[in-house]
């Protein structure tokens, strides 16, 4: 391996984890002045195509307090059939199994390329997906007959052996019976005003619990393709049903859906019960399929306006809070629609239930309220303006992609644990997660994120869900560096594939300890200024949520200044004297623009959309997030291929088409020259061919990047003195102004 | 003073941006509703530009092939360049991307196209040479749709609501090779298809029946690429091929999910059962 950037990138393809620093100081003391944490961004379903399908079980250590897995970094005696945990060190006998082994002919869980293992745990039963939609009726019938066609389609994407469920709200929720007589549909109704608990929701409908459990216990039939095999056979109830069953009536269903027929008065919103239908929706798979993966997916075009987990009351006279009002303390259903709909998480969480909000409104909706129920289940958040735009409808149809087994690319009811060496402790993590409060040697007392636990459960997740770990080093100063001159961590994740198998995903990891005092040179090569910026920033959201923003800003600044501080070489007293270390050079910038991007600027966003933003900081991974923190920004011109130009506007040149992902949109700025070129038609002319091409390079990349990310970002087509040019404007760092117009990047003087 | 881009009259040597492939053949359409792109390009990939009465910025429309089964492509555009000056080893120099000149460009007109005849060589000078009309794939047939796209006048309100997805569709198949069939026999077809291999549960073969007799009751409303679609549909069922009928059942529920959901499901279990 020649550079430490090629070491990451090999280990992020491999095993899904980058570290903020790549070789780790001995000590506590050494640890806390690197500034930047000790942590790593882990990607527990990263695709891998070329991993051995093992449908055995992992061999696990004995000693009850570690049961960490074997993996390639253990010491193995193959004569005497041994293996000596690299966690504890415990000495443990091999399976009678691996009695055939040797040093030749090895398992693969010992093979090094296979740091990244993955078991299918054949004698587990794992019943279906379950898809459970909740579909507000208070729009348009536009809106509807658009969400209605999307639904549809959705039906000819699921997997034939899932379950489904339809529950509609307004000013009453109704739960749809599927399975009876075709041509008679029936709906139980309730009050939108009234929560109902799981008990009683249980004793109004007869719902039954699911007959076929969950969990380990009886094996799978051979030759039959599992997720078929644990076909329950008996319907728990009438709710939920096999889709391949109800999937033609289900279609009529929806098909006859129309608008809550309760009258909306002038000046007033409708009556929509979102925070009854989720809660009803919740209870009705707590009762029926704890433990099974599943998804209710939300479709909502308005605030809930009354019950229980109301946002904003029904007088339009009342506008829906903004970050304002909650600074003044004036959000009158803040608090308390927030503390319900944190309660119907945490239950769906315990139950491995994942909310999805599929949010189209042109106001807001309440995802502020709400957003516990994405961030705690790992759930899809959506935000757009319609259910008839292309952006929603392609996201949606995205939420079902598949692989190239045909199966989809989602995951459930995932649990991941963490094992460290001795000298290294959790202290939390952040992401799409809730914690699953697992004390163990391995947890610090000091906790960043979700701490306290080495275990957390997300919901749902799809292969780019990303967590972000961080760690302490609890060795004391002056100790000498510990056995084996390398640290080792264990990600154990366990979950339901979409195929139906119960899987368990290994991954192990180790890094070189140095010493601080005498090899800071190490241990600053081995920082990772992408994975470095990525999780301050994640720290610093989570600080966001629940501190005043300038203290956030201040600690953000002072972290940056300490960084520069340590690893910087200046001669005091001389700006121009400062140099950083080549692998440092970017992270001044990454930290520039989080502390003006909309994480930590609330200005000119509404609560919901920072909440959206901050969902998808949380969940997405490195390369994802780094885009959102500092959009990418290309230059396109004549003079050669594309090329990164600095986010400043010394970038914007008349002769030069700019493209910017931003993640959550991507926008083409022609510069003057060629917006009069363009408007001048000479891309029509045959002698222009070239212009023609230049004008398509940049319009073919932002196609590439639109084809895979989700959700659909906006596009944007502008140019210089366009209006929509200031969504450029408003990133790049204004170096170049009326001010200054003679500045670094502006016109040289002769 | 130094000009990035050489005198109209002497035209720099084209360079090969990294998108400038060969893959950036296509169909061409433009963005309605967005007056700075009133002469956009859009290259192949999609097949129709966004909802933009409804929706702000609304992206482009892809096939359901692109948004459902499509593999995720790495993101190819993920560099950055770093400041002049801060690093202690190198500093980005002209053209590197670190430092951009602003230079006027007092240029009237675009460089000409470098016009040359002979064949060799690669990359941009050469499609540059390529005449214009090579541009548009011989296997592909854009059909303008008889119903008016967004922003034209409203003639028929259900199929303006349709405007979002199938104001420009591309077929992937030339008229000639699709054998263009009636509509009693496609509905033979279906039937066919429906009695052949495995027999499904009697209610849900009615339930299946009935559907294609509501497809056959409308299909004289339907819209000529429905029409197609199902002719297509029915040479591949005729074929035996399910796995392609499938694929345009899906493109089918995507695309015109209006028109077809009062019967699409009927012809899904007739292919699912099947495959």
């Amino acid at each position: 391996m020649s550079t430490y950037a090629e070491f990451i990138e090999q280990q992020e393809s491999r095993d899904g984890v980058r570290f903020s620093w790549n070789v780790w100081p001995s000590s506590k003391l050494e640890a806390t002045r690197l500034v930047v944490p000790l942590g790593c961004l882990f990607t527990p379903l990263k695709e891998r195509l070329d991993l051995p399908p093992i449908q055995y079980d992992p061999v696990l250590c004995t000693r009850n307090t570690c049961r960490a897995i074997l993996n390639p970094l253990c010491q193995v005696d193959y004569r005497a059939k041994f293996w000596v945990c690299n966690f504890c060190f415990q000495r443990n006998p091999f399976p009678q199994q691996y009695a055939a082994m040797t040093e030749t002919c090895q398992p693969a869980e010992l093979i090094p390329q296979f740091s990244t293992i993955e078991y299918t745990i054949m004698r587990a039963t794992v019943p279906p997906p379950i898809f459970l939609y909740v579909i507000d009726t208070c729009m348009d019938v536009e809106e509807l007959g658009s969400l209605k066609e999307s639904l549809q389609l959705s039906l000819s994407l699921l997997p034939s052996n899932a379950l489904i469920g339809l529950i509609t709200f307004g000013k009453m929720v109704s739960v749809h019976e599927l399975g009876g007589q075709t041509g008679c549909a029936k709906s139980y109704v309730f009050r939108g005003t009234k929560d109902i608990s799981a008990k009683q929701l249980q004793e109004m409908l007869g719902l039954t619990r699911y007959a076929g459990g969950v969990g380990q216990g009886q094996p799978q039939q051979p030759g039959v393709p599992p997720g078929q095999a644990q076909r329950p056979q008996q319907p728990a109830n009438r709710f939920l049903q096999l889709l391949s069953s109800v999937d033609m009536q289900v279609t009529d269903l929806l098909g006859e859906l129309q608008r809550d027929p309760w009258g909306v008065p002038q000046g007033k919103r409708s009556l929509r019960s979102t925070g009854v239908a989720l809660s009803i929706a919740v209870g009705l798979l707590d009762c029926c399929f704890p433990g099974a993966g599943s998804r209710i997916m939300v479709f909502i075009n308005g605030p809930c306006s009354q019950g229980p987990g109301q946002v904003v009351n029904d007088d339009l006279k009342q506008p829906i809070r903004s970050h304002h009002d909650i600074e003044k303390d004036n959000a009158k259903y803040l608090k308390k629609a927030v503390k319900h709909y944190e309660a119907l998480a945490e239950r769906a969480a315990s139950s491995g239930h994942a909310i999805d909000i599929y949010s189209c409104a042109l106001d807001q909706t309440g995802l502020l309220e709400m957003k516990s129920c994405c961030n705690t289940t790992g759930g899809h958040m959506v935000m757009g303006d319609s259910f008839n735009s292309s952006l929603f409808k392609q996201t949606f149809q995205r939420v079902y992609n598949r692989n190239e087994h045909g199966e989809l690319r989602m995951g459930f009811n995932a649990s991941v644990e963490v094992k460290t060496s001795r000298e290294l402790k959790i202290n939390g993590a952040i992401g799409a997660c809730v914690s699953l409060g697992i004390k163990s040697s391995s947890v610090s007392e000091t906790e960043m994120g979700l701490g306290g636990t080495c275990q957390w459960k997300i919901c749902t997740l799809n292969p780019n869900a990303t967590l972000g770990i961080f760690f302490e080093i609890v060795n004391q100063h002056g100790a000498p560096i510990p056995q084996g001159g390398r640290g080792c961590i264990q990600f154990i994740t366990q979950y339901q594939h979409s195929s139906g198998q119960q899987r368990v995903r290994v991954t192990t990891v180790a890094r070189n300890w140095a010493d601080a005092t005498s090899n800071i040179y190490h241990i600053s090569a081995g920082f990772d200024q992408e994975c470095s910026a990525v999780l301050m920033a994640r720290l610093a959201v989570f600080r966001a949520e629940s501190d005043e923003g300038t203290d956030v800003l201040r600690w953000v600044d002072r972290m940056l200044i300490r960084l520069c501080q340590k690893f910087g070489e200046y001669s005091k007293d001389d700006p121009g004297s400062f140099r950083l270390p080549e692998n440092y050079t970017l992270y001044p910038q990454f930290i520039f623009h989080l502390r003006r991007s909309q994480f930590l600027q609330v200005f000119n966003n509404s609560p919901d959309e920072t909440t959206f933003y901050r969902h998808m900081l949380n969940r997405e991974d490195l390369t994802q997030s780094l885009i959102m923190i500092q959009p990418i920004l290309y230059s396109y011109s004549f003079n050669g291929p594309p090329e990164p130009v600095l986010l400043d506007t010394s970038s914007i040149q008349a002769d030069r088409i700019l493209l910017m992902d931003t993640f959550f949109q991507i926008l083409i700025f022609h510069g003057e020259t060629i917006a009069q070129w363009r408007a001048q038609r000479f891309q029509d002319l045959p002698e222009y061919e070239n212009f023609k091409q230049l004008l398509e390079a940049p319009v073919t990349d932002a196609q590439d990047i639109l084809q895979s990310r989700f959700p659909m970002p906006r596009y944007i087509d502008t140019e210089q003195g366009g209006s929509q040019a200031r969504f450029l404007l408003s990133k790049v760092n204004p170096s170049n102004t009326h001010n200054n117009p003679y500045a670094y990047g502006g016109v040289r003087k002769t | 003073m130094e000009s990035p881009i050489c005198s109209s009259s002497l035209p720099p040597p084209l360079p090969l941006p990294s998108s400038l492939n060969s893959s950036s053949t296509g169909s061409a359409g433009s963005i309605p509703g967005n007056s700075t792109s009133s002469s956009q390009i859009l290259p192949p990939l999609s097949i129709g530009s966004g909802n933009y009465d409804r929706a702000w910025n609304d992206p482009p429309v892809f096939s359901l092939e692109v948004n459902g089964m499509g593999k995720p492509v790495p993101t190819k555009l993920n560099k950055r360049v770093a400041y002049p000056g801060i690093s202690s080893t190198t500093i980005p120099s002209i053209g590197d991307g670190g430092i951009v000149t602003n230079t006027p460009v007092p240029l009237l007109r675009p460089p000409l196209c470098r016009i040359d005849n002979s064949t060799s060589g690669t990359g941009v000078s050469q499609l540059s040479n390529l005449p214009p009309m090579i541009l548009i794939p011989p296997t592909k047939v854009d059909f303008i749709p008889s119903f008016p796209s967004p922003g034209s006048t409203p003639e028929d309100e259900d199929t303006q609501r349709q405007g979002t997805t199938s104001s420009i569709t591309t077929v992937d198949v030339t008229m000639s090779q699709i054998e263009m069939k009636t509509r009693i026999e496609v509905m033979k077809i279906l039937e066919e298809a429906l009695s052949d291999g495995i027999h499904l549960d009697s209610n849900i073969e009615a339930e299946v029946k009935k559907r294609l007799e509501i497809l056959d009751s409308k299909w004289d409303s339907l819209p000529s690429e429905v029409q197609l679609k199902l002719n297509e549909l029915g040479n591949w069922l005729e074929k035996r091929d399910y796995k392609r009928a499938e694929t345009i059942q899906l493109s089918l529920s995507a695309e015109f999910m209006y028109h077809c959901a009062p019967w699409i499901m009927g012809l899904k279990k007739i292919i699912r059962k099947n495959l």
